[in-house]
């Protein structure tokens, strides 16, 4: 009967006890979460600045990427030709020659590309272009030759018009309507001198249609604006222990029962909540001003959350060694420069150094860096549209990186700031 | 006589012993440096002991080494060698039973300046494992006691200073310990948050047998609060008793202090010494230091040797029978603030 009142006892001590070990770490949690809030820095830092920088990018880089050589054009020529004195002429079909055979000069000694690739249709209509930019991937604009084109290039003294549909607000249509601009002048110009005429204006009527599905260089900088919040929690985490040790409270602290895993799984938990605030904003931001995300939203948000807490282990580490809070934030503005630089190389598609391979997947120098993982990953569910099975060795990968990166932070910081001094 | 250089070492009577709440014994602390001769013995082979329910003053010019018998005492600081027992118990310097057991209040005030009063008294209250109806109760009862009810829900950096030193005392107690350790808890607080203070620590060493060792500059204080003072320099205990008997030990009357214009030697401190009655007299620097009953009465015969040796006084300094003047009778220097 005592043995189980004993057992009873024992168990209700225990339960008593686990209790009492989350009461001081979620107590520890919500004061640094208020000192956070309660800070005007913090807003500045981790909201305001990444929310800036994506309001200014969403406005210059919203447009999508120039970088192409060629266009892809689709040709609906609906010119009905016209006959002079038994001759019939099909300037249309003239024109989609002409778009055919541009070429301009790569590199001496190599075959000179394509201006346009053209790709016609009896007719038109959203279904096609869908098609095709599907397909192709890169369908930049559609031009409807109308019916009277022949004709109107006969009608001295008449302007020539013609239709091209496409998304204005990507900077691919506008180079591609510039040059077939230039070359249908260039065109309308040489045909009218042969029959002895130079009157009359080219007019290129558009037609404005958004397409989904085209990737701006916005949408390839988005995680890595997100990212940027986040990283810089590396300060906060940081200056936040320094400062504790600082201003004696973490001597306080470390004068009552708390343990060091206290401490920091409350820092922790606390950066999480920052961090899913973070995350809810920056990505809401970049909604507003067009994001074409077509992956999930969710997957993102916990491979960035996770990241998160090696940012605040990454703080951790830096406050072990540093005595001052103005020392701790300018050695993390340090660390978190190069962090934020990588989140754009697989951006600009800057290989990593394989480290070591497990089943076909490669682990590169550059994944030692959660930013980098987490990019990646990011970047391939938002854009590329991938799910979480495909990216599965990335985000184990970044789970195990960042445990270690945390029990590094533990380990010293126990060691450096928690121990009674020697000196 | 007892000279600057004496040193008077207690040794614990019986280690373990039950009625004491600490007992430190052949407590050392050595800073080490690269160069040998900046190296410094903060705490040099101390053994005393405390009671329970007693309070404690430590007295000690600055760099006698009280404050790292402190920080050593409640385990931030780790000793070269020696140990100390609490409540007759060799506790781990890191064990909870430990921090349970013993209070600290440092010297700076130490708050989380972002929280309000109320906050910083329930993080801080909460990371001693006391259940939460009864932590609420304890904090409002130090509010009540420490005068700071109204201002609960202020941020603490918006506290005036008294009122922040409030606040750092009442950190250190909301766990009730045993022993509550105060370092320098009275300097710079205007006189009445020093009473309210007073009033507090009287009080609460009262009630269940609580101990309280005390370090401060303020002499009159720790005479007052005092049931045992420790006189410590240069790392050693050279005194520990009741403040009454340590005044009538060593204290033998006011003590004179006459700052001579040029270097002398021990010829003028015998002839006074011969010519005075009741007086003991001591060269430190270029300073007589005569101790005497009623030195008012003394003094216009001691300027008159001083003068007719070929010296002139160029200033005098009288300080009444005092703790103090045990302080100065024993370390020969005065309590530097």
């Amino acid at each position: 009967m005592d043995e189980k009142k004993n057992i009873q006892n024992k168990f209700v001590s225990i339960t008593q006890n686990i209790g009492y070990e989350f009461r001081t770490t979620l107590k520890l949690s919500l004061k640094y979460l208020k000192e956070i809030f309660r800070s005007k820095l913090f807003f500045i830092i981790a909201i305001l600045l990444p929310a800036i920088l994506m309001i200014f990018m969403g406005v210059i880089f919203g447009g999508p990427i120039s970088a192409v050589q060629s266009f892809s054009i689709l040709v609906v020529n609906e010119d009905a030709g016209y006959t002079n004195d038994t001759i019939t002429y099909t300037f249309g079909e003239s024109l989609i020659g002409t778009l055919e055979t541009i070429t301009y000069p790569v590199e001496e000694g190599e075959e000179p590309m394509n201006l346009f690739y053209v790709y016609e249709s009896e007719y038109y209509n959203q279904s096609v272009e869908d098609y095709l930019i599907y397909e192709e991937h890169g369908l930049h604009l559609t031009l409807i030759i109308p019916e009277n084109f022949s004709e109107m290039i006969f009608s001295f003294d008449n302007d020539i018009t013609v239709t091209v549909v496409g998304d204005s607000t990507t900077g691919d249509y506008q180079s591609a309507v510039t040059a077939f601009g230039s070359i249908y002048d260039d065109f309308v110009g040489a045909v009218r001198l042969s029959l002895g005429d130079t009157t009359g204006h080219t007019i290129i009527v558009e037609n404005f249609i958004d397409i989904v599905g085209n990737t701006t260089v916005f949408d390839l900088m988005v995680p890595g604006f997100v990212i940027i919040g986040i990283v810089m929690n590396i300060v906060f985490v940081s200056s936040i222990l320094t400062e504790e040790y600082e201003q004696k409270t973490l001597e306080k602290l470390q004068l009552t029962p708390m343990r060091t895993i206290h401490l920091l799984g409350g820092l922790a938990i606390s950066q999480l909540l920052v961090a899913l605030v973070q995350i809810i904003v920056l990505f809401a931001l970049s909604l507003a001003f067009g994001y074409n995300a077509i992956g999930s939203f969710v997957l993102a948000g916990i491979i960035i959350w996770i990241m998160s807490l090696s940012m605040s282990a990454i703080g951790m580490i830096i406050a072990a060694f540093s005595k001052k809070a103005t020392i701790a934030s300018s050695i993390s503005s340090v660390v978190a420069i190069p962090l934020y630089m990588i989140t754009f190389f697989p951006v600009w598609g800057m290989s990593t150094i394989p480290m070591f391979e497990i089943n076909g997947n490669v682990f590169g120098v550059f994944d030692i860096l959660p930013t980098n993982l987490a990019t990646n990953m990011v970047n391939s569910v938002m854009i590329y549209g991938q799910t979480f099975a495909d990216i599965q060795f990335e985000f184990v990968s970044l789970i195990i990186v960042t445990a270690i990166y945390l029990i590094i932070g533990l380990v010293l910081i126990s060691l450096l700031k928690l121990r009674p001094k020697k000196e | 006589m007892v000279t600057s250089n004496e040193n008077v070492i207690l040794k614990s009577e019986s280690v373990g012993d039950s009625d004491s709440a600490i007992e430190v014994v052949e407590l050392i602390k050595h800073f080490s440096s690269k160069k040998e001769s900046e190296a410094v013995k903060a705490v040099d082979g101390l053994s005393f002991s405390i009671k329970k329910g007693e309070i404690f003053g430590l007295l000690g010019p600055n760099g006698a080494g009280k404050t790292t018998l402190i920080r050593m005492l409640v385990g931030l600081l780790k000793p070269t060698s020696g140990k100390f027992l609490f409540n007759g118990e060799e506790l781990n310097i890191n064990s909870s039973k430990l921090k349970n057991v013993i209070g600290y209040v440092p010297q700076e005030a130490a708050f989380w300046k972002d929280l309000t009063v109320y906050e910083n008294l329930s993080t801080i209250g909460t990371t001693y494992k006391i259940p939460n109806k009864e932590l609420k109760e304890r904090i409002d009862h130090l509010l009540e006691g420490l005068y700071l009810v109204e201002h609960k829900k202020k941020k603490a950096s918006k506290l005036s200073g008294g009122m922040q030193r409030r606040l750092n005392l009442a950190m250190g107690m909301v766990h009730h310990p045993q022993i509550l350790l105060l370092d320098e808890v009275f300097v710079g607080l205007d006189p009445q948050t020093r009473n309210y203070l007073y009033d507090y620590l009287k009080d609460f060493a009262s009630k269940d047998n609580k101990t309280i060792i005390i370090t401060s500059h303020l002499m009159e204080i720790v005479d007052a609060l005092s049931d045992r003072v420790g006189i410590l320099d240069l790392g050693k205990m050279l005194a520990v008793d009741t403040p009454e008997n340590l005044k009538n030990t060593h204290g033998k009357g006011d003590i004179l202090q006459l700052e001579i214009d040029k270097d002398f030697d021990d010829s003028l401190v015998s002839k006074i010494d011969k010519s005075v009655a009741d007086v003991s007299i001591e060269k430190n620097e270029q300073n007589l230091v005569v101790k005497t009953l009623n030195a008012i009465a003394k003094l216009p015969e001691i300027l008159n040797i001083v003068e007719a040796e070929g010296f002139t006084v160029q200033d005098v300094k009288l300080t009444k029978q005092s703790l103090e003047t045990v302080f100065i009778s024993l370390t020969g220097k005065e309590l530097r603030v």
